[in-house]
């Protein structure tokens, strides 16, 4: 991870108030109550069980800790998951 | 979302079971393959997803490279419904037939109606109408409105009006009826005699003989135009008497006030009771504990089950009771004034006839008991007082004292 490109960016960012998601290559996730996780802009799928779920990001990764955990969509754009969700961690 | 559902019944799709190890591997190609899954879960033995049945053959070779084995376990949506349908060629033309059953019939007229009928018969009009063509069984489209309407009118005496419009499966038939104007009625012999009490004013006679002149007393009953004319050979013929007899005539009406008053107010506890009312049977929904209200207002509402226009035998009812209990309620004197007279007010307005002008108006406000308050007004009107009443049939009106006769 390039020190300078991260400067560059978050300057355009927040000068030009353009969507961080997009600029940074971060991922958009949006949570409803503890059922349901929509993630856009990931890049993959390390692990899938009932119980956690990992995701490849740009950076790093995300698990998602739960109970009854499926995938309702997978698609290239947007992942949903749903189940009981007891948590999320990024991690390195 | 809903939008996805339909495109996937739509397209068809495929449920399977990736077995083996890593399936992540394989949902990880996938995705980089553009090919959508979804509803995956996760099984002790694998995984299960579903994808559209046109991906699956793409999906197959991806398989093979990460070494699991995918293992079709349903097929769903509309291509494969259709496919299990073609094998059930009776239930088709089944659903066929009544679809085309359903159409035919409703291409025929099965009801007819009449409307507006007041001294007719409707089976006068329904057999007129039925030799028409009208009748239930015809195809609607065999029938012309226009021409069975011009006939109804042609052949039903006393119409004066057919409109007939198709609504479904059902004609109505509306119609108006002619009025029929007794034309004898303009030459009913008979006197114009005073409505109530009063003193003429002036009198404007078009036809008939002035009894009385401006000026004169007159009571209620008394004649002021005779209906008699006198020919130029000298005899006398009964007329319809007319004309315009102003006179002023005195009115009192009275009204009371008591200044303790019981009225009844809401306690603000209600009982509620819904009922079902299917044809005859009548089904109780919900049901409070009758709290057994001694005094109680009752609202009903019905809410008629209806199925685009065709009302169904089905309705829910709901009768809703506001306790009431009584108050009194006393009122001061000026306030008992004012109420007693408004209400003598509104008496008179039912008393006085259209076209009575008030001249005069004098109002007495007295307390005949401690507890009652009375409003007395007077007014002078002038108004047209004069009534045709008919002489009896036959005879024609002597100059004698009026007979009591049938009164207009």
């Amino acid at each position: 991870m390039a020190r300078g490109r991260g400067f560059v960016s978050r300057w355009v960012v927040d000068g030009l108030e353009l969507p961080r998601e997009v600029v940074m290559d971060l991922p958009r996730i949006s949570i409803i109550g503890d059922g349901q996780v929509k993630l856009e802009n990931y890049r993959g799928l390390l692990e899938f069980s009932p119980d956690l779920v990992r995701i490849k990001l740009a950076r790093g990764e995300l698990a998602i800790k739960g109970d009854g955990l499926a995938i309702k969509s997978l698609f290239p754009e947007e992942l949903t998951i749903e189940g009981k969700i007891a948590g999320l961690s990024f991690e390195e | 979302m809903l939008g996805e559902l339909l495109t996937r019944y739509l397209r068809g799709y495929v449920s399977i079971k990736i077995s083996g190890k890593n399936p992540e591997k394989l949902l990880n190609l996938a995705l980089n393959h553009g090919i959508p899954l979804w509803n995956l879960r996760r099984k002790h033995d694998g995984l299960e997803a579903q994808l559209q049945a046109a991906h699956f053959r793409k999906l197959r070779p991806l398989v093979r490279k990460t070494g699991n084995r995918p293992r079709l376990q349903k097929r769903g949506g509309l291509p494969f419904q259709m496919k299990r349908l073609g094998k059930r060629r009776g239930f088709v033309a089944g659903a066929f037939l009544f679809v085309v059953l359903l159409y035919t019939l409703s291409s025929f007229i099965w009801f007819i109606e009449v409307n507006g009928t007041v001294t007719m018969d409707r089976a006068e009009i329904l057999s007129a109408a039925r030799e028409l063509g009208l009748k239930p069984g015809r195809f609607q489209r065999m029938i012309e409105l226009e021409e069975v309407e011009r006939g109804l009118l042609a052949r039903v005496p006393g119409l004066a009006w057919v409109g007939i419009t198709l609504s479904g499966t059902k004609a109505m038939i509306k119609i108006v009826e002619k009025k029929i104007l007794l034309q004898d009625e303009a030459r009913i012999p008979g006197d114009l005699v005073a409505r109530a009490d009063g003193l003429i004013d002036d009198l404007i006679v078009l036809n008939g003989q002035a009894v009385v002149v401006p000026g004169a007393t007159v009571r209620e009953g008394q004649v002021l135009v005779r209906g008699l004319k006198e020919l130029p050979d000298g005899s006398v013929e009964a007329v319809k008497a007319y004309g315009i007899i102003k006179a002023r005539v005195w009115r009192t009406v009275v009204a009371e006030v008591p200044l303790e008053k019981t009225t009844e107010v809401p306690t603000g506890r209600t009982w509620r009771l819904k009922t079902l009312k299917i044809g005859p049977i009548q089904v109780i929904l919900r049901k409070g504990r009758d709290p057994g209200f001694a005094r109680y207002d009752e609202l009903e509402e019905r809410k008629p089950f209806r199925l685009g226009p065709v009302p169904f035998p089905v309705e829910i009812r709901i009768v809703t009771r506001y306790e009431l209990r009584p108050e009194k309620r006393s009122i001061d004197l000026e306030e008992a004034r004012q109420e007693a007279i408004k209400a003598a007010f509104f008496q008179l307005g039912r008393v006085l006839r259209e076209g009575s002008v008030v001249v005069e108006r004098r109002i007495d406000v007295s307390q005949p008991r401690p507890d009652l308050v009375r409003a007395e007004v007077v007014v002078e009107t002038t108004e047209d007082i004069g009534m045709f009443r008919p002489a009896l049939q036959g005879t024609p009106p002597e100059s004698s004292p009026p007979q009591p006769s049938a009164a207009h």
